[in-house]
């Protein structure tokens, strides 16, 4: 009996060796998605075997930070496009250039993995913000529903006679008192809809002050007289009770809206530019990218599970979990999917306007000020002149790294 | 020369068997706290293994840094914005409790310790709600016909702060209550008796028998309640990632934005020693000041 007990865990133990085991950690599977997937992978690739650990947006990134900190065993890690500089720039992720050199001409969002002379990721999903309207407000307000705002003009115009409707009824709704949302929906896409942006190409000055910034905080200011600021999930909620004319946000609200208020008309177009002769519809580029660990101690099947992670069958059926980021396959918009949804549709058409943040490791405190600077003019009516003066060199020294 | 033997034995024997012990209070307690002192004189970012000495700069920095003072300013405001109406109202609630003519006390009891063995996690949540445009407290204003504020109370640079400090009263008396509810059964009964025949009213009672006899559990709440406002971390964390414009920004807070934000873990311990100190001091005064006779 112990003899069969012995040689029977030599076995199960020449078995577990015989396997490559790889951890992989995510965000946009859960546990039965991944399953699924990744049993796909495990098919084709008998000889490895893939762990997953779905983290959640609330603390994944800190759970990333400390399992890099300790040295934990782990090979491909899903990232969010903004930390990839940071990440890159402290030696934590691997080079994929090998990658870029493969499959760069099939797939769109390199942009955002790109630091510093070479890629540290590989782009895998994609998503972008577009223009909510409210259908029925524009009626009421006597706007034509069909002919929605192309240009700034026509949106301040448009939000200033929906605000007129109602005490309760605002014009545009201007995300506040959050860290991310102020700058992303929408004041920095639209410095950068202008040609212009807040810090230079190589990340050593700060442009706030430049005219293009203060053009923006200008119509920014006057817009935000006329719009309901407050948190993005309190304005999609107001958007839904029919309390908000238009609002800049991403796709998960198409299902958030369709699902708790079915009764309430929108329609999502193009974000404005800024005017009909002048700039771009530019949105900001979200992006779910892949990235293999400097440390990982399996490095060729880590870059065989990427490369079956973005291949564009595999990539559509994760994006699918979730509808409002898309893969980053140059094909990916051909899938009959969109044909029975068009509103998802725009955003995935938007996404060719859309652009990341600087790719600089400073980010997160540059975005830190970017947003208190917005808050300062939009809540507090600051003077626009002062206060870009005064962030200008807050974030200048941040650059200098010395801060 | 017998008794020493014995003695220096009886040592061994004793440190033996608070070896193991030792050794893990030494690998869990002391040398975490050692080393992040040694890192606050370092550059060291968490995503790298290697750093660099940098002397007191992370010290000095701190000085300099606007968003550091503000979290210090908030922190304080914190502090002494809440712990009166903490203390005041569980000592008022715990008395309210022990008197015989309330009914149904355990239902009392349950229903205000229960925010503390809720997740503050899952409070904020909920509080947020409240909070929100057309949440609980804008509703209630409109009711009254007041002009409601339109945002969210959260997203609010002058209200923010305040509706954090206002849930974290809310969410911390309970745990006080039991805390007095315990100091007062300690008291003797025959005290009361002995006032009661000789015809003291019922606030002298309450002022020269009970608040002189509850000071040691007064001191302890004060102080534990003092530690715990400095650390406040959870709520700012859940709610408004100490924004808007760093109006709830706290110590902690901007602790863990330093440390796992922007990588520099080096000056954030420098930060934790400095809030170390604040709280050593604090709580160093306050035992001076609780425990003279002046009060």
């Amino acid at each position: 009996m112990k003899r069969i007990l012995v040689v029977l865990l030599v076995v199960v133990a020449l078995l577990s060796f015989s396997k490559t085991k790889l951890t992989f950690w995510g965000f946009m599977m859960n546990d039965e998605h991944a399953k699924k997937v990744l049993e796909k992978f495990m098919a084709e690739n008998p000889d490895i075997e893939v762990e997953y650990v779905q983290l959640s947006w609330a603390n994944g990134f800190d759970k990333i930070v400390t399992a890099i900190a300790g040295g934990e065993d782990l090979d491909v890690v899903e990232l969010g496009n903004t930390w990839v500089a940071n990440f890159a720039e402290r030696n934590a992720l691997e080079s994929m250039d090998i990658f870029y050199k493969n499959y760069g001409k099939d797939y769109v969002g390199w942009n955002t993995v790109y630091y510093q002379g070479s890629y540290w990721a590989v782009p895998w999903l994609l998503g972008t913000r577009a223009l909510f309207y409210n259908l029925e407000l524009f009626e009421k307000a006597g706007l034509d529903p069909d002919n929605p705002p192309k240009t700034w003009e026509e949106l301040y115009v448009a939000a200033k006679k929906i605000n007129e409707l109602s005490d309760d009824i605002y014009g545009f709704g201007m995300p506040a008192g959050e860290n991310y949302s102020p700058w992303q929906q929408w004041f920095l896409p639209a410095v950068w809809g202008t040609g212009g942006d807040i810090i230079t190409e190589d990340g050593k000055r700060a442009l706030l002050t430049s005219c293009k910034v203060k053009e923006t905080a200008e119509f920014y200011k006057a817009l935000s007289k006329v719009s309901l600021k407050t948190k993005q999930a309190d304005l999609a909620k107001a958007f839904g009770e029919g309390k908000i004319g238009l609002y800049v946000s991403g796709a998960w609200d198409i299902d958030y809206l369709e699902t708790n208020y079915p009764e309430t008309p929108f329609n999502v177009v193009f974000i404005p530019k800024p005017a009909a002769w002048y700039g771009t519809h530019a949105s900001f580029a979200g992006a779910e990218v892949l990235a293999i660990m400097k440390h990982s101690k399996h490095k060729k099947e880590a870059q065989k599970l990427v490369e079956f992670l973005i291949r564009p069958d595999i990539a559509m059926e994760v994006a699918m979990i979730w509808p409002a980021i898309f893969p980053s396959h140059v094909d990916a918009g051909n899938d009959p999917w969109f044909e029975d949804h068009p509103l998802h549709k725009v955003f995935y058409e938007q996404n060719k306007y859309a652009k990341p943040v600087p790719s600089i490791p400073a980010w997160p405190k540059v975005q830190a000020v970017l947003t208190e600077a917005i808050e300062k003019i939009i809540l507090q009516d600051a003077d626009i002149d002062t206060t870009l003066f005064e962030y200008n060199m807050k974030i200048q020294k941040i650059l200098d790294g010395e801060e | 020369m017998v008794i020493l033997k014995r003695k220096t034995r009886y040592n061994v024997e004793t440190f033996l068997l608070l070896l193991p012990f030792l050794i893990l209070f030494a690998a869990f307690g002391v040398f975490p706290i050692a080393y992040s002192f040694f890192m606050s004189f370092t550059d060291y970012s968490a995503l790298s293994p290697d750093f660099n000495f940098v002397g007191l700069k992370n010290y000095i920095r701190m000085f300099h840094d606007e968003v550091f003072l503000t979290a210090l300013k908030n922190t304080v405001i914190f502090v002494v914005g809440t712990i009166p109406f903490t203390t005041v109202i569980s000592l008022l609630l715990a008395v309210l409790i022990n008197s015989k003519f309330l009914p149904l006390k355990d239902l009392f009891k349950a229903g205000f310790f229960l925010p503390t063995v809720v997740s503050m996690v899952v409070i904020s949540t909920t509080w947020m709600y409240l909070y929100s445009a057309d949440g609980f407290f804008n509703k209630m204003l409109e009711f009254f016909g007041m002009n409601p504020i339109p945002t969210s109370w959260l997203a609010h640079t002058k209200t923010a702060l305040l509706s954090i400090m206002i849930m974290d009263v809310w969410a911390a008396i309970g745990y006080y209550t039991i805390l007095f509810l315990a100091g007062l059964q300690s008291i003797p009964q025959q005290l009361y008796e002995a006032a009661a025949i000789d015809g003291a009213s019922k606030s002298k009672i309450f002022f020269k028998i009970t608040l002189p006899l509850l000071k040691p559990t007064l001191y302890f709440v004060i102080a534990l309640n003092t530690i715990r406002s400095f650390q406040i971390f959870s709520e700012i964390f859940t709610m408004t990632g100490g924004g808007p414009m760093n109006s709830t920004q706290t110590i902690v807070h901007y602790l863990y934005i330093v440390g796992f934000r922007n990588f520099e873990m080096g000056y954030a311990s420098a930060i934790a020693y400095v809030l170390v100190l604040i709280i050593f001091l604090v709580t160093l005064v306050q035992g001076k000041l609780l425990r003279s006779e002046s009060i």
